[in-house]
């Protein structure tokens, strides 16, 4: 009698917390993946210099900007409080190169595949940090490109890219990647 | 009869509630751990965390034409579970049953006894499946449960990948990468079956492209109840290991793991009766048919294993894999004495030669050595057993992205019944990304265990087991059908059913030579059978805090023999017709965490060869875990199992007869994690 109300009893509770619950928006598919990307923008921000910038003011965040489909949605939330170099880190989404105002870095979505060379064109002048994970984004003149190797996330480093915009690469980081310079 | 409706009831409900709008969410508390270690982890680590960019789980079930069903890591920790056996129950489609406190009668599809000899169980590729007893020592076998990353149990036969004797099914724990265990973990706890049990485990990276972890783990459990007595079967453990993955270029992977276990149990030996002295325990012995004493006795063991694999990506759709791995085990007590080695190599290819086929291939072969003696009869035997196999699989794609055509065969020699050939043929639709449907006919062999085949064992005085070498392989012919819907996105269902067919199934027989009235047993392939049944799974994730699994299995068997038609009557008695699960995982936020999971198994019939047996009453029962995290790092948890009966019985233990209860116990567990 006690099992059979037991064993009842708990779909019913299941199908009342649903009327009660709010729906959350995750996609689980690439959770950890997004996760691990999200961790290493926050820790390529140590190892560039941004040049024109007040080197201590950490009154004035750092900011880190999407273009296009936000694969970190429900990810960087939970990072707010990570703090580089003492300064608060900001992370917008913007829908537009235009929107693009003080961004440090840019983390360019594979849903702008097709506009790549526009929007890097749009950022020649700026000294922007691109990032993304795109197919062959370095040997397209992205800065930083996200490359799955066995498994395991690694980044590849289009040096000059970098250098043409005024933005200084740390040496630790350099090691770290697997180097590319092109001609773009 | 009324549980059994309850049952049905309560996953008819189930399916009633399903809700149509919503996301599905990943296992909400094991994302926020994940966010938190991986936020803070400095860049030289990130490079070494293993991501799957589609949850393997969703990608195994979806491109799957087989019942599989995937026990992953959060579903081992949020059910309390304490041993690999206990996690099996999670599953659809396995009968499992603790016999005593160190054993386990496990099986899929029925068939089941302390040596269920139709299932395949894999750790990390090296097979656990014994090949004396032809059948699986539970007690031997174990890791640190958080560092199973998933456990794949597949209904049915596995045999076209995996190799002869994965008749009924296939179970694959799979150890997660070091790269994936990082930092230190160290658990303790105790309770009252769980007496005291502790681990640690740190990992570390090596360099830029390896990774290592160690580990150590003790526990020491109390022994079942007996009716009218305390039990003898207490037992305790201490085992310890590593794993070393080295990825020196983005294509290659080298692992290397290696663990070193041993061990004390309690249990009941069998002695064969003194004349006169000793009579006061005696009685039939299930397998045997003379007097005989049962003496209370501690059995030790011990063993290692190491294991050697390489994984080559040759290109987007090719890849190549070696794996070698040497297996030591041995078993004492006063009266028996037991060892046996194995060493196995295996070569695995997969590419695609035209565009609609992806081939995959391979060789193998495993030398198995034996060493028994006994002391009360002075017998002694040494047996060696060698073991080729190839196989091929073919993935045809009829349609692009539609249907799949998946054929296969493996050939075996083995040194008892020579050739064997499996072949199977599977197809697998898939009309949308929300359906699938898969079909398939496979054939399927069990060798012969080496009792039966080539061992002479002496249960008692005037008894004796005789080995016959004319001994055949078990025959299955299998039938399958599946169905796996995404309801909405946060429900979905997956549906098995099978219609098998077995011939040549071993059974007992025994000759009573009259010139010497020494009676002498043998198993012949005597019994043919055909069973069917259906596996059903419902899972619901409404929200990002609340995951709701439900698991019902229906199974049927007749069986006919010449040779014995009580054997016959066990056997369709032995497996439970209903069986059924309901799990909910429920974050109730401040970092608590509550589980409720109640389970339902129908009575069983036990039977040994010479007739006796019991009958084991159906049971349900409760386990839920309330667990609290009052930072990221510590975890407090309190587990209570077999909450709504004070005891109850699963199985009966064949050497004695004896009833073993489980109890209502409790347990208390802290985590660290750094």
């Amino acid at each position: 009698m006690r099992t059979r109300i037991l064993l009842f009893i708990l779909p019913t509770l299941a199908a009342l917390f649903l009327l009660v619950a709010p729906g959350v928006a995750a996609d689980s598919r690439t959770k950890t993946e997004y996760m691990v990307k999200a961790a290493y923008l926050y820790n390529f921000l140590d190892f560039v210099e941004w040049p024109y910038e007040p080197v201590a003011d950490i009154q004035k965040p750092y900011h880190i900007c999407i273009l296009g489909k936000n694969p970190f949605s429900g990810i960087t939330e939970k990072m707010t409080d990570k703090r580089i170099r003492h300064r608060k880190v900001a992370v917008h989404s913007i829908s537009s190169v235009e929107e693009l105002k003080e961004c440090h870095l840019l983390y360019i979505s594979s849903s702008e595949r097709d506009a790549l060379p526009q929007i890097l064109h749009a950022l020649k002048s700026k000294s922007v940090l691109t990032v993304s994970d795109m197919q062959n984004f370095v040997n397209q003149g992205g800065m930083i490109g996200f490359v799955n190797q066995s498994g395991t996330i690694r980044f590849e480093i289009n040096t000059k890219a970098a250098q043409q915009t005024g933005l200084t690469i740390s040496s630790y980081l350099l090691k770290l990647a697997r180097i590319i310079v092109t001609d773009r | 009869m009324g549980t059994r409706k309850a049952c049905l009831l309560s996953v008819l409900a189930l399916l009633v509630l399903f809700p149509i709008s919503g996301n599905a969410a990943t296992d909400p508390l094991q994302a926020d751990d994940e966010a938190e270690i991986i936020s803070n982890m400095k860049i030289e680590d990130l490079m070494n965390v293993v991501v799957s960019s589609v949850s393997k789980k969703e990608q195994l079930l979806a491109d799957a034409p087989s019942a599989i069903y995937v026990i992953t890591q959060a579903d081992i920790k949020n059910s309390g579970v304490t041993s690999i056996p206990d996690a099996l129950r999670m599953a659809p489609g396995l009968h499992v049953a603790r016999i005593d406190a160190h054993s386990w009668a496990i099986t899929s599809r029925g068939f089941n006894g302390l040596f269920a000899n139709k299932l395949l169980v894999l750790i990390d590729g090296r097979s656990i499946y014994s090949p004396l007893s032809a059948g699986i020592n539970w007690d031997e076998q174990d890791t640190v449960l958080e560092d199973i990353e998933r456990i794949e149990v597949i209904r049915g036969p596995g045999a076209t990948l995996w190799g002869a004797n994965a008749v009924n099914g296939v179970i694959n724990i799979i150890t997660k990468d070091s790269a994936d265990t990082i930092g230190l973990l160290a658990s303790g706890g105790g309770g009252s079956l769980e007496k005291s049990f502790g681990s640690i485990r740190y990992g570390t990276s090596l360099g830029q492209d390896a990774t290592v972890r160690l580990y150590s783990k003790y526990f020491n459990r109390d022994s079942l109840s007996v009716i009218g007595n305390s039990g003898v079967d207490g037992w305790d453990a201490l085992r310890g290991g590593g794993r070393i993955d080295w990825r020196p270029t983005g294509q290659d992977l080298l692992t290397v793991q290696g663990d070193l276990y041993t061990g004390t149990e309690g249990g009941e030996l069998l002695a064969p009766a003194m004349s006169g002295a000793g009579m006061e325990n005696s009685g039939q012995v299930p397998g045997g048919g003379a007097p005989y004493s049962i003496t209370k006795g501690d059995t030790s063991f011990s063993g290692g294993n190491m294991l050697l694999k390489y994984r080559r990506t040759i290109s987007e759709t090719s890849d190549l894999s070696l794996q070698l791995y040497y297996d030591q085990a041995g078993r004492s007590n006063s009266s028996e004495t037991e060892r046996s080695k194995t060493a196995d190599i295996e070569l695995l290819h997969r590419f695609r030669p035209w565009k609609q086929h992806e081939i995959v291939w391979g060789i193998g072969y495993r030398f198995f050595h034996n060493n028994y003696t006994n002391s009360n009869d002075k017998s002694a035997s040494t047996n060696d057993y060698n073991l080729y196999n190839a196989l091929v699989q073919d993935d045809i794609t009829l349609l692009e992205d539609r249907l799949h055509l998946i054929v296969g065969a493996k050939l075996e020699h083995n040194d008892y019944t020579g050739v064997e050939f499996q072949p199977s043929a599977r197809l697998l639709w898939t009309p949308d990304q929300r359906h699938s449907l898969w079909a398939s006919v496979s054939r399927a062999v069990r060798t012969p265990s080496l009792q039966e085949t080539v061992l002479r064992v002496n249960t008692g005085p005037n008894t004796v087991y005789v080995g016959t070498s004319n001994f055949k392989s078990e025959e299955l012919l299998a039938y399958e059908l599946g169905y796996r819907i995404a309801v909405s996105k946060t429900s979905s269902l997956d549906f098995a059913t099978f219609y098998n067919n077995y011939d040549k199934l071993s059974v007992m027989n025994s000759n009573s030579d009259g010139a010497d009235s020494t009676t002498q047993m043998g198993s012949v392939n005597g019994m043919q059978a055909q069973s069917y049944g259906l596996e059903l799974t419902a899972e619901w994730r409404p929200s990002n805090w609340l995951t709701v699994v439900g698991n019902y299995t229906y199974f049927r068997l007749n069986a006919q023999s010449s040779v014995s038609s009580t054997a016959a009557a066990a056997l369709e008695a032995s497996a439970p017709r209903h069986q059924a699960s309901l799990r909910t995982t429920a974050d109730l936020g401040y970092g608590v965490s509550l589980n409720l999971w109640g389970r339902f198994v129908d009575k069983v019939q036990t039977s040994f060869s010479n007739g006796q047996g019991s009958s084991i009453p159906a049971y349900t029962t409760l386990d839920a875990r309330l667990a609290w995290k009052p930072t990221p790092g510590i975890e407090i948890a309190l587990v209570g199992q077999n909450l709504l009966q004070p005891r109850h019985k699963e199985y009966q233990s064949a050497i004695s007869g004896t009833l073993f209860e489980l109890q209502r116990t409790v347990y208390g567990k802290i985590t660290w994690q750094f």
